[in-house]
């Protein structure tokens, strides 16, 4: 179905490829996930399929992309239309029109589709994808796992027969991600499609992936079956880490798998490993915080302490009220109810110059700070505007990312590293209370292992941190306190392991395999360190 | 929503107001002048000829002792006028009701047309506007109405010009000669009478010249002006001529030896206007305009008003529940 | 037959553009306040009986606040410039003397009823036809309207639809950057570096977005063409041009009278045919379906007539008695009014009942759920 035949692209002026010698072949009906480092040239691959790289992106390639036996270098990317649909990772910036029903439709006007197919073939999807009451709804209204299988069937309805998806559920909260991971799962199973996909909850994917295409970095491409690329990949998922701690054989690649082989592991562990949980002095108290925009109540209420030396993550799905809370604890953002206290000073009565200093926040779109060419004027602009001694921000970023070059533009650095840079900006006012607002977002696993480094930075140095995230893994690795909101509302609070052991929903994988009391595989490594000691 | 009806309310009422407080009105105003010529050196004798509109000419007499312009000479005359809806009544475009609104006037590439008098009216049907001193000849006034002073002991004169050129337009056909002047010589002042201002800006865009002196090249009529003194400047601008790119009015060559009037004799019949219809009355009539139409019309706005704002606020319930 | 016509749904836009067409017309025959007011209470009720809930449905009221201010304005300007007109004077303002370049143009002075009721007939009338193009916006759906648009043209509608989705975001992304802005304490800055802040990180978000846009458009088919021979490309670019230029032409004749007669009707009517087949021809070659086109039905008929038949009414009963048409301000007294006219125009509020009432609204319960950041 898709072949690529010594493949080697260069983005221009740029010296190293970003694909070199690449030999793919991919048959009909399979499930290929892609994976790799952010940034390693994944989105790359997967552009060469409907000849977007380079018809679109520019840059020069090498040798042969064919879909269907149809050449990509030979036509432009509209041409391959009915042969290829493509599904990015912002769905709402790929839409074209304005209602679902439309844009389900505007892939086969473009075909020039019969009416009557195209009417078939609108119902069949919106049934498909279990979206058919919202067909008349705006799209910018919907949630994001809506809007991503809303973008899923616009592609679907031209009945391509290659679905490329790239990262379709990294904006989404675990339970809409699952939803979109379920409906693909179940394209595959019912339509033949052929999928290449890239996804950093492989653990979702893996147990119906056909073949695993890694791209290592540096042009390589390897590719293999699941469980003979997962053996030594270096991004894998808990669950594979924990079964090559374990040593088991077959790798296991799916929850149930896992657990079957898990009962050895679990005689040998023992006790679960004490989580203390850290008090320090209270640096924010928080009472009765309502945030309402016009009728909509965003929060409702909320009682919420920080504690020096403490993460606290906040959890909850899209639009529960979590960025609201975020934003009104820091001052900036509206709040009609309630009182904020830090260190007795409501950091909302006072200037924004002000309240930096009390309260640090890094939003969700954290690049919406930056403004300026180099990293270097960035942590200039930086010191004074807090006032801060010169090179503050550059020993804070020294300490969170080292090695940044400093005349680098901040667009070019990478997910963590300008996430790093924006805290570094932010944490150069010195507040002793950090909110961060989704930042794993877009980052592999490799770069949320660094950025918990940085969290554990900072509540070595007595600040409290607040986290919002979906990411349950991470916040079973970094979290002291786990909040849970819904509706505005605060519904669980308590020790991370109480949280998200009990919860189905929440559950990181380590604890659906061992039991509600381990958490991580580095609980699990450290236990049986113990063990062996 | 309801702001809108609201206002609509507010407009209605406006006019109610204003149209209650309005006097009655009649034709020739007979408390304002005299029919006939004037008898003396004072006031000013006004001509109004309807030339082919038909109906007899009115000649009627403006006692006024003071200076005074072109429109005051008509309406202290008793003359009823109506501007054009768009200028005022700086653009004459009916007098005594003439051209009507009814009236199919056959001018040129339009044989039925109607004179509505939104707009400037056509180069080819518009009420022109002369002057002359006692005893002299009709000269085409240069001037707007608003902008010339009467002359007095001289006369004004309206003139309907239908599918005329410049060399063609009608002079009114009583001569400028007041009853027991005859033979008088052309009494000097008949030049063009100084306007009231002196800035070449107020002149109108055409200079239209007297036909007695103008042997030029026959050319298209340009559109009339024959009465535009626009205090705004628009109508000026219909000619297609820049206003203020005009030079100002050139001296007349026979200023200074203005015609003699013509033969009083050969006038034609004409009346002092005393037996003419009630205007009003006259328009309702040719209108066909309802007594009851205003108030069913009335009555429709605050129904479709009051029905509007039901429904807005029954969606607006319903929408809420 | 008559159950499916009051069904409800969302009539094809161009016919109620060419009703609110036809009373816009009618109204910009007449000065007659009684009927420019019942033209626009026909509209309003209109509007207010078959509008959706679309966001441009609710801008109507937005067009009844420009109508009444183009009425304020008209009767301001009457008291400001020239007031004197008739002889019913209502209130005596110092008159401001101007130097001599400013002659012909006179400040307060005089304000006479007639002169005044006569900017207010203008002003309603103005106003009427804003009312009327108001009413078009709120019934139908701008975005269908342009989905309407004959296929050769079908580009131009996709970019303005993607242009229209633009400013919400730009609108969306300022908002986001300058609370953003507010976190690293800035605001009170100096105002240029505040701005570049602000456009700096707005203007590469832009930018993103629409190169993905731009991405995802074209590998979802967008452009499209089928195979063209060359020679076939050349005729509809040549058809295209020659009927442009026949409009220009024909156009300018039709307008300045002195141009010879054979150059205005016949040049601009040849023009129109010869670029409606390069239209024809252009649209051919794009191969495109439309998905659920709005389809003209019995209603849509019956919307259209009765807007057309506002405006032959006015026109038919201007050459009968257009004293009532516009009113004489020769003296003052009440507007007069005959049947006729005010009959032609409730022709207009037929729609109101005669025509389906729109589908219910486009469900927004999503937007609730919206969090600011979101």
């Amino acid at each position: 179905m898709i072949e690529l035949r010594q493949v080697t692209f260069w983005y221009h002026g740029q010296p190293e490829p970003v694909l070199s010698d690449v030999n793919l072949s991919i048959g009909e009906g399979e499930l290929v996930l892609v994976a790799g480092r952010t940034g390693a040239g994944k989105s790359t691959l997967l552009g060469t399929v409907n000849g977007l790289v380079p018809h679109f992106t520019g840059g020069h390639l090498d040798g042969a992309v064919a879909v269907a036996g149809v050449l990509t270098r030979s036509r432009p990317p509209r041409e391959f239309a009915h042969l290829v649909g493509v599904v990015g990772q912002d769905p709402l910036a790929g839409f074209v029109t304005d209602t679902v029903e439309e844009e389900l439709a505007y892939g086969m006007e473009q075909l020039g589709l019969p009416p009557q197919v195209m009417r078939r073939r609108v119902e069949e999807t919106l049934d498909l994808l279990g979206i058919a009451d919202l067909r008349r709804r705006a799209l910018r209204g919907l949630s994001g796992g809506q809007q991503q299988r809303v973008a899923i069937g616009s592609v679907l309805t031209t009945h391509p027969r290659v679905l490329v998806l790239d990262e379709p559920t990294s904006a989404l909260d675990p339970t809409a991600a699952e939803d979109v991971l379920a409906t693909l799962a179940r394209l595959v199973q019912d339509l033949g499609t052929t999928v290449l996909m890239a996804e950093h909850r492989m653990e979702r994917v893996v147990p119906f992936a056909d073949r695993v295409v890694y791209v290592a970095g540096g042009g390589r491409v390897v590719d293999g079956s699941p469980s003979a690329m997962l053996r030594d990949m270096p991004v894998a998922p808990p669950i594979v880490e924990l079964g090559r701690l374990a040593g088991w054989e077959p790798l296991p690649l799916s929850v149930r798998d896992a657990r079957r082989l898990a009962a050895g592991l679990r005689a040998d562990l023992g006790a679960p490993p004490p989580r203390p949980v850290p008090t320090g002095e209270t640096l924010l108290t928080s009472s009765d915080v309502v945030v309402r925009y016009g009728a909509t109540v965003a929060v409702r209420g909320v009682d919420l302490d920080l504690h020096a030396g403490t993460v606290l993550a906040l959890m909850g799905r899209n639009g529960s009220g979590k960025s609201s809370l975020l934003w009104a604890l820091q001052g900036s953002g509206p709040r009609q109810g309630g009182t904020v206290r830090v260190g007795g000073v409501d950091p909302g009565q006072r200037s924004s110059a002000q309240a930096r200093t009390l309260v640090g926040l890094v939003p969700q779109t954290a690049s919406d700070l930056l403004y300026l060419e180099t990293v270097a004027d960035e942590c200039a602009a930086a010191d004074a505007e807090s006032g801060a001694a010169t090179g503050t921000c550059r020993t804070l970023l020294d300490r969170l990312a080292p090695g940044i070059d400093p005349a680098r533009h901040p667009r070019d650095l990478s997910e963590g590293q300008r996430l790093a840079l924006v805290l570094a900006v932010q944490l150069a006012a010195a507040p002793r209370v950090v909110l961060l607002d989704e930042p794993t977002r877009g980052l592999d696993y490799t770069a949320k292992h660094a950025l918990a480094g940085m969290i554990r930075t900072l509540t070595g140095e007595g600040r409290a941190v607040v986290v919002a995230t979906h990411d349950v893994e991470f916040v079973a690795a970094v979290a002291d306190r786990v909040v849970v909101m819904a509706e505005g509302e605060v519904v669980s609070d308590g020790p991370t392991a109480e949280v998200l052991g009990g919860s189905p929903a929440f559950a990181p994988q380590v604890a659906k395999v061992l039991g509600a009391d381990w958490l991580t595989v580095e609980d699990v490594r450290t236990a049986l360190a113990e063990v062996a000691r | 929503m309801t702001a809108g009806p609201r206002r609509a309310l507010g407009v209605v009422a406006a006019v109610l107001v204003v149209a209650a407080t309005a006097p009655h009105a009649h034709a020739v105003d007979q408390s304002r002048g005299r029919p006939g010529f004037c008898t003396s050196d004072t006031g000013v004798t006004v001509v109004v000829d309807f030339q082919q509109l038909g109906g007899t000419t009115l000649v009627r007499c403006n006692p006024q002792a003071t200076s005074g312009t072109g429109l005051d000479a008509l309406k202290g005359a008793g003359f009823q006028l109506a501007g054009t809806q768009r200028w005022g009544e700086g653009f004459v475009c009916r007098i005594e009701n003439r051209p009507s609104a009814v009236e199919e006037i056959p001018i040129e590439g339009d044989t039925d047309y109607r004179e509505s008098c939104v707009d400037t009216p056509p180069a080819s049907g518009y009420w022109s506007y002369w002057h002359a001193a006692n005893g002299c000849a009709w000269e085409y006034s240069q001037w707007g109405l608003k902008n010339r002073a009467f002359i007095q002991g001289g006369f004004e004169g309206w003139s309907f010009s239908l599918n005329a050129t410049a060399d063609t337009n009608p002079a009114p056909r009583i001569a400028a000669v007041r009853p027991g002047t005859e033979g008088q010589p052309c009494g000097g002042s008949s030049d063009e009478g100084r306007p009231s201002s002196t800035n070449p800006n107020e002149q109108q865009g055409d200079v239209r010249p007297n036909p007695a002196e103008q042997n030029s090249a026959q050319r298209q009529q340009p559109p009339p002006g024959g009465t535009a003194a626009p205090d705004t400047p628009g109508p000026a601008t219909a000619s297609g001529a820049d206003p203020a790119a005009l030079p100002p009015p050139k001296p007349r060559p026979s200023a200074g030896t203005p015609a003699p009037a013509p033969d009083p004799d050969h006038n034609v019949a004409f009346a002092g206007g005393e037996n003419a219809p009630d205007v009003n009355e006259v328009l309702r009539q040719q209108s066909g305009a309802s007594r009851y139409a205003p108030w069913a019309a009335a009555g429709l706005v605050v129904l479709l008003v009051v029905a509007a704002l039901l429904t807005a606020r029954r969606r607006g319930r319903a929408r809420d529940s | 037959m008559r159950a499916t016509y009051f069904l409800p749904r969302d009539l094809h836009p161009a016919a109620w553009w060419l009703w609110a067409l036809g009373l816009a017309v009618a109204a910009s025959r007449t000065t007659n306040p009684w009927l420019l007011l019942t033209i626009i209470a026909v509209a309003g009720y209109v509007v207010a009986a078959r509008r959706g809930a679309a966001p441009w449905a609710l801008a109507f009221r937005m067009y009844l606040y420009l109508a009444g201010c183009i009425v304020c304005l008209r009767v301001f300007f009457r008291l400001v410039f020239g007031g004197a007109e008739g002889t019913t004077i209502l209130l005596r303002l110092p008159e401001i003397p101007l130097p001599a370049w400013a002659a012909g143009i006179r400040l307060f002075g005089a304000v006479s009823a007639e002169s005044l009721l006569g900017g207010l007939y203008d002003g309603l009338r103005l106003a009427a036809v804003v009312v009327c193009l108001g009413a078009a916006n709120a019934l139908a759906n701008p975005k269908r309207l342009l989905k309407a648009m004959p296929p050769a043209l079908y580009e131009m509608g996709t970019a303005v639809v993607v242009a229209l989705s633009v400013f919400p975001q730009l609108a969306e992304s300022v908002l986001r950057v300058r609370r953003a802005r507010k976190l690293r304490g800035g605001a009170n800055h100096r105002r240029l570096r505040a701005l570049h802040a602000i456009v700096i990180p707005v203007l590469e978000d832009a930018l993103d977005r629409s190169l993905r846009l731009a991405a995802s458009m074209d590998s979802r088919g967008y452009g499209r063409a089928a195979l063209v021979r060359p020679r076939q490309r050349v005729a509809t670019g040549v058809l295209m041009v020659l009927g442009l230029i026949g409009v220009c032409v024909g156009g300018y004749a039709t307008l300045d009278g002195s141009t010879p007669r054979l150059l205005a009707g016949p040049v601009l009517v040849l023009g129109v045919v010869v670029g409606l087949l390069g239209f024809h021809l252009a649209g051919r070659r794009v191969q495109r379906t439309r998905y659920r086109p709005d389809r003209w039905r019995p209603p849509e008929v019956v919307v259209v007539l009765s807007g057309v038949g506002v405006a032959v009414t006015l026109f038919a009963t201007s050459t009968v008695d257009p004293t009532n048409l516009n009113p004489s301000l020769l003296t003052l007294s009440w507007p007069a009014l005959s049947w006729p006219p005010l009959v032609g125009v409730l022709l207009g509020v037929l729609p109101a009942w005669l025509s389906p009432p729109p589908a219910p609204p486009h469900a927004g319960a999503g937007h609730d759920a919206e969090e600011v950041s979101a």
